[in-house]
């Protein structure tokens, strides 16, 4: 199989509104910035691969044929994927393929979103349910992981305090990160004092609406050895789907659990064997995981086998997980819980990781970091994509 | 290229969009014995407004089999989506891909008004574009003065009924196998090779008569692989916006004489939407394919298809009854 590596990342300064931009220019500022960081032009991309996850966010269908212009791509083969929430990390997984299939060397993913421009997110992002079971619930993303984090809260004895660890722990991590959008540091009697928005999810748990852009530039490694480049090689890939239907997260005839991510954690194991990965906490140097939530993240480092089932809250009150500390930094980048612009979360996810493995992250950059992950979540808690980079091709011990 | 399914019909009010979906990949997986199991990657392409789903990948996931599996949604175009399930198999990624792709535009309040919506605000969105109207002034670029002479009603002048595709409610359904994960000779049709490239949005900057994206992506094909160039085409089923850009692609590719072009019907007496347009074409591509495995001689079948206003995108799958590249 070809060998595939990131050699460029560029991502915005995020912010909550932008009104120097259009959307396209916007695109564009994601897409020059991964160009720049590359060290190439846009005359020198082979193909295009263009995240964008629900048209309404950014009012105009089919967004991706507006923007064609914009990211340089006419002339070039270019496709869209849409997979939710996990659309930024897919895209990057089809670009994987692309270069993968031997068709091309150089592929360009790069996109943006301006989430809190779009009216109420979160009313358009309740019409993503059955108009005739669920809809009316009312479900939105906020009120589905509510659910989650109470189911959690009850089978693994966790409390609210827990969640608010994980806020600390990122908004710190943002701190030093100049480019998230959330980057007051926070106390956890702050996060607990927040106001609710469903419970136990808290102002202070919840992501952002962030506008910006992100790109990442995808190379085969004949076009690295033919120009000399040290890419962030990608040695583990996987995807996974769950039902659609929250009502069958839970009970008797439920595949999983709606406390635990566990189709998510079969993804990882997809990308962990490709990679040689066998034992995550001492392998792992690095996860760049997707959770908007403060308590999605706590089931997503049990998926991704940092911690068991129901443990990670002990590894975060034992100082794991942060900078500074033993094992795995999760989210050394503040997080998607201090950036997410939907359509780019993703990229996101997977540049920050590649930065780590390259040493490039500056004052967020965890020591030595060799091995990293990436994961994101779309639809429902219902897509997932995962990846494992490494700074070398060398066996991964 | 081992199992097809379609289904078209003028209007479904009996079905909803995912028991059409979930009916049409099981009978392209009874058809060879195989469950969703034996799938490794479903590749999705559905258009969220003319589905009238905010995050269409999400109710289709179930239907297709893609609980449990890698599940991508190609959202550009239903031919990009059986494209990439190309490239996951030429990337050694999957061994066998389902891709399924549909519209079901009855669903919709107004088809119009959703493709309205893919216009830009800032100015296209004020004219009232639409594929039709956009369609019509392509077919425009090819009148060349000349009178069109017709007793029929005008849609959008030039264009008639009977000049554009057929609206209706389908969903087309892919099977594709790496050599060695299906029994021999059990395959439709053997696929030489994909092109596909993207020209601008904005249809002032643009010749509409040009066919730009179309030329890019055969261009693509014959710098790879020669012996797959229109010039070696026998058959090519063309899912253009309206008769005159079929007639105008036909001349544009020079194509040998006596080729089939659209055999499988005119664009107006089949039932699909102009996101699904290019793969109903493809899959007529496939099936003539099919039909010559027995022959001997190689023969080649082309699917063309058309994304965005006016062909802004194009994508061309070359198949073939016998397997190899052949560059002569």
């Amino acid at each position: 199989m070809i060998n595939v590596g990131i050699i460029g990342f560029g991502q915005s300064r995020f912010q909550t509104k932008r009104t120097d931009v259009t959307f396209p220019e916007l695109v564009k500022e994601g897409a020059d910035l991964a160009l720049a960081d590359a060290g190439i032009t846009i005359k020198d991309v082979d193909a295009v691969v263009y995240p964008l996850a629900p048209d309404a966010l950014i009012g105009v269908g089919n967004g991706e044929r507006w923007v064609i212009d914009a990211l340089g791509a006419t002339g070039k083969p270019f496709m869209r994927v849409n997979n939710g929430g996990a659309t930024g990390m897919s895209a990057v997984l089809t670009a994987w393929t692309h270069v993968a299939s031997g068709l091309f060397d150089v592929v360009l993913v790069a996109g943006a979103d301006r989430v809190s421009e779009s009216g109420s997110a979160q009313s358009v992002l309740n019409k993503m349910w059955d108009v005739g079971y669920e809809r009316t619930i009312p479900l939105n993303t906020i009120t589905m992981l509510a659910l989650s984090a109470q189911r959690y809260m009850h089978l693994y004895d966790s409390d609210e305090t827990d969640m608010a660890l994980v806020t600390v722990k990122n908004r710190k991590h943002a701190s030093l990160n100049p480019y998230a959008h959330l980057r007051t540091p926070i106390t956890v009697e702050e996060v607990l004092a927040s106001r609710t928005l469903a419970w136990p999810i808290k102002l202070g748990d919840a992501c952002p609406a962030s506008t910006g852009a992100a790109g990442v530039v995808l190379v085969s490694e004949r076009y690295a050895q033919r120009n000399n480049l040290k890419p962030a090689w990608i040695r583990g890939i996987g995807q996974n789907s769950e039902t659609y239907w929250m009502g069958a997260r839970v009970g008797a005839k439920s595949q999983g659990d709606h406390a635990d991510a566990d189709a998510l954690a079969h993804a990882f194991d997809i990308a962990y064997k490709q990679a040689g990965i066998t034992d995550p906490v001492n392998q792992i140097d690095v996860a760049e995981i997707y959770a908007p939530f403060s308590s999605v993240e706590l089931h997503v480092i049990e998926a991704a086998h940092l911690a068991k089932k129901g443990k990670s809250p002990e590894g975060l009150r034992n100082g794991k997980f942060t900078l500074g500390g033993s094992g795995p930094v999760v989210n050394p980048s503040g997080g998607t819980q201090c950036t997410n612009p939907i359509a780019v979360t993703g990229t996101i996810r997977v540049g920050e990781a590649a930065n780590q493995v390259l040493g490039r992250t500056g004052a967020h950059q965890v020591p030595n970091a060799r091995v990293a992950i990436a994961s994101a979540i779309g639809g429902d808690h219902q897509f997932y994509s995962t990846m494992v980079l490494c700074s070398d091709l060398e066996e991964i011990s | 290229m081992i199992a097809t399914a379609s289904v078209e019909i003028h209007h479904e009010t009996s079905k909803s969009l995912e028991e059409m979906i979930f009916e049409t990949s099981k009978r392209a997986l009874n058809s060879l014995g195989l469950s969703a199991d034996d799938i490794d990657a479903f590749v999705l392409g559905g258009n969220d407004q003319i589905d009238g789903r905010i995050i269409s990948i999400m109710p289709s996931t179930g239907p297709v089999g893609g609980v449990n599996h890698d599940t991508t949604m190609i959202a550009s175009s239903s031919e990009h989506a059986l494209i990439y399930g190309y490239l996951r198999i030429m990337a050694g990624q999957s061994k066998r891909v389902l891709v399924a792709s549909w519209a079901k535009p009855s669903e919709s309040v107004d088809p119009d008004r959703a493709e309205l919506v893919s216009a830009e605000p800032y100015l296209l969105r004020s004219v009232g574009m639409n594929e039709t109207i956009s369609a019509a002034l392509q077919a425009s670029r090819f009148l060349n003065g000349k009178v069109v002479n017709t007793n029929e009603k005008f849609v959008a002048w030039p264009l008639t009924r009977k000049d554009l595709p057929g609206r209706g409610d389908s969903v087309h359904v892919v099977i594709l196998a790496q050599e060695g994960s299906f029994e021999v000779e059990s395959q439709f049709a053997w696929i030489c090779d994909a092109g596909w490239a993207t020209s601008s949005y904005e249809l002032g900057a643009r010749d509409l008569a040009n066919f730009e994206s179309l030329k890019i992506a055969c261009n693509q094909i014959t710098q790879r692989n020669l012996g797959s160039s229109p010039e070696n085409w026998n058959a090519v089923e063309i899912g253009a916006s309206s008769e005159y850009a079929v007639n105008a692609v036909t001349e544009f590719l020079q194509l040998k004489v006596g080729i089939s072009v659209n055999a499988s019907g005119c664009l107006s007496d089949q039932f699909t939407s102009p996101f699904v347009l290019g793969l109903s074409r493809m899959m007529r591509a496939i099936e003539v394919t099919k039909n010559a495995k027995s022959s001997k001689d190689r023969y080649l079948a082309a699917g063309i298809g058309f994304n965005g206003f006016a062909g802004q995108g194009a994508a061309v799958m070359v198949f073939s009854n016998t397997k190899g590249v052949h560059n002569d």
